[in-house]
């Protein structure tokens, strides 16, 4: 189970633990997209948790943002180690998803 | 600090990948590799494994992947061997990484990451048997001025 919070109502806040890899990333992709059948469409990923990450964990973080993009939702993560934010870094995913460095200023840029 | 060579066999299952991490990490640790080079390491294997594991045998079946790691004074040399369908992933082309979120290709990405992380990959076909040989130079830990 991927910890979860709802903050003031509108914005999902998810906290994903250990590892997101290819052994992991199908249970993930089931509860987000659960998430999303719900309606919700505003969501942080807190990855202050996260110990690590594979392209197939960044898939799924993907596919989470071009689905939310299409219902003209919101998405932002926050809270990436310095090792996890090379591997977003080398696959091109920072420039095109929403990376601060907070929780508060991903809570910000999703919920306004 | 004991032998410089480490050798094993993992199954083709994907849960097996994390604990063969912890194995290699435990190795380089022990002979003061740094930790950003066993990340880099840990990830191109996890790359290379999962797409041997998800294309490597399309029938299925319990098969099992060698991994070998090879450590010189100031580099690591990894070496994987499974006996699947002949796949150079080097061959796959590369992601574009400039398209933006709604054109952005879903794929492609492991080998790039392989070849990003690592300092050379060869891939060759011998014996009935895919290898892929992964090289990562570093700084041994202690001996930065």
């Amino acid at each position: 189970m991927i910890p979860s919070e709802k903050i003031r109502g509108r914005v999902l806040v998810l906290k994903p633990e250990g590892r997101l890899d290819s052994n992991t990333v199908n249970a993930a992709e089931t509860e987000l997209f659960s998430h999303l059948e719900k309606g919700e469409t505003r969501i942080v990923l807190d990855f202050s948790n996260l110990d690590y990450i594979s392209s197939s964990g960044l898939r799924l973080v993907l596919m989470l943002g071009k689905r939310l993009s299409l219902k003209e939702g919101k998405l932002a993560l926050c809270g990436l180690k310095p090792h996890i934010r090379e591997v977003f870094e080398i696959s091109g995913f920072i420039s095109i998803l929403t990376v601060v460095g907070t929780r508060q200023e991903a809570e910000a840029v999703v919920g306004g | 600090m004991t032998g410089r060579t480490l050798s094993l066999r993992l199954p083709n299952r994907l849960a097996a990948i994390a604990r063969t991490a912890e194995e290699v990490a435990r190795f380089c640790r022990d002979r003061h590799v740094p930790e950003a080079t066993v990340g880099h390491i840990n990830l191109a294997l996890d790359e290379a494994i999962t797409n041997t594991i998800e294309y490597a045998w399309p029938d299925g079946g319990e098969h099992e992947i060698a991994l070998s790691l090879a450590l010189g004074d100031d580099e690591i040399v990894a070496e994987l061997s499974d006996d699947g369908i002949a796949f150079d992933p080097l061959k796959v082309p590369p992601p574009d990484l400039d398209a933006d979120l709604e054109s952005r290709p879903i794929g492609g990405l492991g080998v790039h990451f392989v070849k990003t992380l690592m300092d050379d990959v060869a891939y060759r076909r011998e014996n009935g048997r895919n290898v892929l040989t992964m090289r990562k130079r570093f700084v041994p830990e202690g001996a930065r001025p």
